[in-house]
């Protein structure tokens, strides 16, 4: 084929997003991938390894696995900090970006950290979590109003740093797009009895996630000492109907029974008790892993809603025990809230801009016209169903715009 | 967790749930219970007498409409609600415990309860000790001067009774004038304190309904018109129940 390639537009960067650029890449298409915030991997690449003595098949390893394939794919160009604000549809696409600008300077930084190192504390430099995106650090500019600028832009040894950059704007045409705009995680303090926000170490299975991540273990966030006693409390934010949220988030039972037996493989004297309604124990590999975690770990069949403030940072949980038919209170180190998945906050917005339906919860529906969804835009997933689904969006678009028939 | 196989006796027809769905609006959604149980960890009467919310709504859907009859637990609810305002489907336990309640003869209810709405029937003070009119004025004006006089700083609190046309018709549970006087004086004082309009009634002053607990919804209604006249009697405007 002689033809001019066919071009992508790939909304999000996260694991569906990334996915489904590759995929498409892989079959000849060009692809402008668009990420808002300054890294690319989402949700996801703050995800911990969960693996025991052996691997359990999280998924988390395969976001930078995938992360790293299209940084390193000339087919597909990625743009950081962008906002896609308005699309034009005359039979080709026609997108117009606002892109945050470019405080440091991509093609000369080297990821060495010391502008992180020196700034970390006041938030004007963070950090991403894979060291495949390019660059590693960004700068934040509410935080770094609040520092000496000339020493900021000074740290630097390359002299990457340029905090006069400005906003820029962007035109992208492209001959279909899939939007893998993700998810939004459920707002713990919408359940405020929990104390989430107010409790120091009352935190969220995400944050469990980030925190396993970068310490490379469970440490509690007030004194960063192992827990002793750990408690999950799972369906926080699913399965509701006061918070309108009526779905299973499919991710919490997984994710929460597999960091709970981290805990315990890491520190065989540690207690773990996962308070549950039940376990969805879905997937080809989940209910001989469900048989194991009950070995090791407890499990209480009741949903706790009080937590009272303990001494040292310790909470105690009010519960109805099943075998006493009582109830019965018990002070745990720990308290990890197995939050779920809730629509993308901007997708009344995105369903706005690519002329898309929402469904009666707020995820994303398809309408056609060339516009395909990827990820947990269109409902909760966990890492491999976005992957495998991406790529679905991708075999879809390819059809879409004849490369495959 | 049940020791032993449990044997449904129910055989068919309607049941209390079925009856009480048909009269709550959604049918008080008595058939969306994901059994998570955090009406039972957040319940004050879990595990009094082997029953929480969660185990009653569960034999309530099994129909085991004899059992919950027969089991003190529905009269140890206090109606707080506090299990429907923690429960994920908002399902209306408090209700169903209510209606259970109506299942048993009246004169087969708790006598605690039974006879407190009598005695609350008898007079206009619906006062469920049987305190009456006189006895209620006296109790009250004695302790106002007591206090006067002990606490100078307060020489100018009211307590004003039968005042006509006062903004707030004050109710006043009977157990206070009769065993805890002074436990009435703090809400005295912060009335006093603020320059509220309040009165007290000698008519319906009595705040607390047993009939409501006992499940006698003409008794109910029936306090609830003797106190309500008392305000309008009064010419009150807003009418404080402490209960």
């Amino acid at each position: 084929m002689t033809d001019k390639p066919k071009k992508a537009l790939v909304i999000g960067g996260g694991i569906a997003g990334l996915t489904a650029a590759w995929e498409l890449a892989q079959s000849q298409v060009d692809v402008e991938l668009v990420e808002k915030s300054p890294f690319l991997g989402g949700h996801s690449i703050s995800y911990c390894c969960k693996a025991t003595d052996e691997c359990v098949k999280c998924g988390a390893c395969s976001v930078d696995k995938m992360l790293a394939q299209v940084v390193s794919e000339p087919r597909i160009n990625v743009t950081l900090g962008a906002a896609v604000a308005k699309v034009d549809k005359g039979g080709k696409f026609t997108a117009s970006l606002d892109v945050a600008p470019a405080y440091i300077d991509a093609e000369k930084c080297d990821n060495c950290g010391e502008c992180f190192q020196e700034f970390r504390n006041t938030g004007a430099v963070v950090r991403g979590y894979s060291k495949n995106n390019t660059p590693l650090y960004a700068i934040c500019a509410d935080a770094a109003k609040d520092v000496d600028a000339a020493k900021l832009a000074g740290v630097c040894p390359k002299g990457a740093i340029n905090l006069d950059a400005k906003a820029t704007k962007k035109k992208i045409n492209a001959d279909t797009v899939v939007v893998a705009t993700g998810f939004t995680p459920f707002d713990a303090t919408k359940k405020p009895t929990y104390g989430y926000g107010v409790r120091d170490n009352v935190i969220t299975g995400m944050e469990l996630e980030a925190l396993i991540r970068q310490k490379g273990q469970v440490v509690r966030p007030t004194d960063l000492n192992p827990p002793a006693k750990t408690a999950f409390i799972q369906c926080v934010g699913s399965r509701d109907a006061r918070l309108g949220n009526l779905w299973c988030s499919q991710v919490c039972c997984a994710y929460g029974l597999r960091m709970a037996r981290k805990i315990k493989y890491a520190n065989p004297e540690a207690e773990v008790k996962v308070f549950y309604m039940d376990i969805q124990s879905i997937g080809k590999n989940f209910p001989a892993f469900y048989t194991q975690c009950k070995e090791e770990l407890g499990f209480v069949r009741n949903i706790p809603v009080d937590v009272y403030p303990e001494e040292e940072g310790r909470m105690r949980l009010s519960y109805a025990d099943e075998d006493t038919g009582e109830r019965k209170d018990e002070i745990f180190d720990l308290l990890v809230l197995s939050i779920g998945i809730t629509p993308g906050e901007d997708n009344a917005q995105v369903a706005e801009l690519f002329s898309l339906d929402q469904d009666q919860d707020g995820f994303l529906v398809e309408k056609g016209e060339g516009v395909f969804l990827a990820g947990t835009a269109a409902g909760p997933k966990n890492i491999p169903a976005s992957m495998a689904q991406a790529g679905f969006a991708a075999s879809e678009a390819l059809k879409y715009i004849g490369v495959t028939k | 967790m049940a020791e032993e196989v449990i044997k449904l006796t129910k055989k068919g027809g309607s049941t209390l749930k079925d009856k009480v769905m048909e009269i709550l609006p959604e049918g008080g959604n008595l058939n969306l219970c994901l059994t998570c149980g955090a009406c039972s960890s957040g319940c004050p009467a879990t595990g009094l007498h082997d029953m929480d919310p969660r185990k009653f709504l569960r034999m309530a859907a099994l129909g085991m409409d004899e059992e919950i009859k027969n089991s003190p637990w529905i009269w140890c609810c206090s109606m707080c609600q506090r299990c429907i305002y923690v429960c994920p489907m908002k399902i209306d336990i408090p209700q169903l415990v209510f209606n259970a309640r109506k299942t048993v003869p009246r004169e087969e209810r708790p006598k605690g309860i039974l006879a407190s709405c009598d005695m609350a029937l008898r007079s206009d003070t619906c006062s469920a000790m049987g305190t009456n009119e006189e006895d209620f004025q006296f109790v009250v004006e004695d302790v106002l001067e007591e206090y006067r006089e002990a606490q100078p700083e307060f020489k100018d609190m009211q307590a004003p009774i039968n005042k006509e046309g006062a903004y707030f018709f004050l109710n006043q549970n009977s157990r206070e004038p009769v065993t805890e006087p002074d436990e009435m004086v703090p809400l005295w004082k912060i009335l006093h304190l603020v320059g509220a309009d309040w009165t007290y009634g000698t008519k319906g002053w009595a705040a607390e309904n047993y009939c409501m607990f006992l499940a006698d919804d003409d008794a109910w209604k029936h306090i609830v018109e003797v106190k309500a006249k008392a305000v309008d009697d009064l010419g009150c405007k807003v009418w404080l129940n402490t209960e």
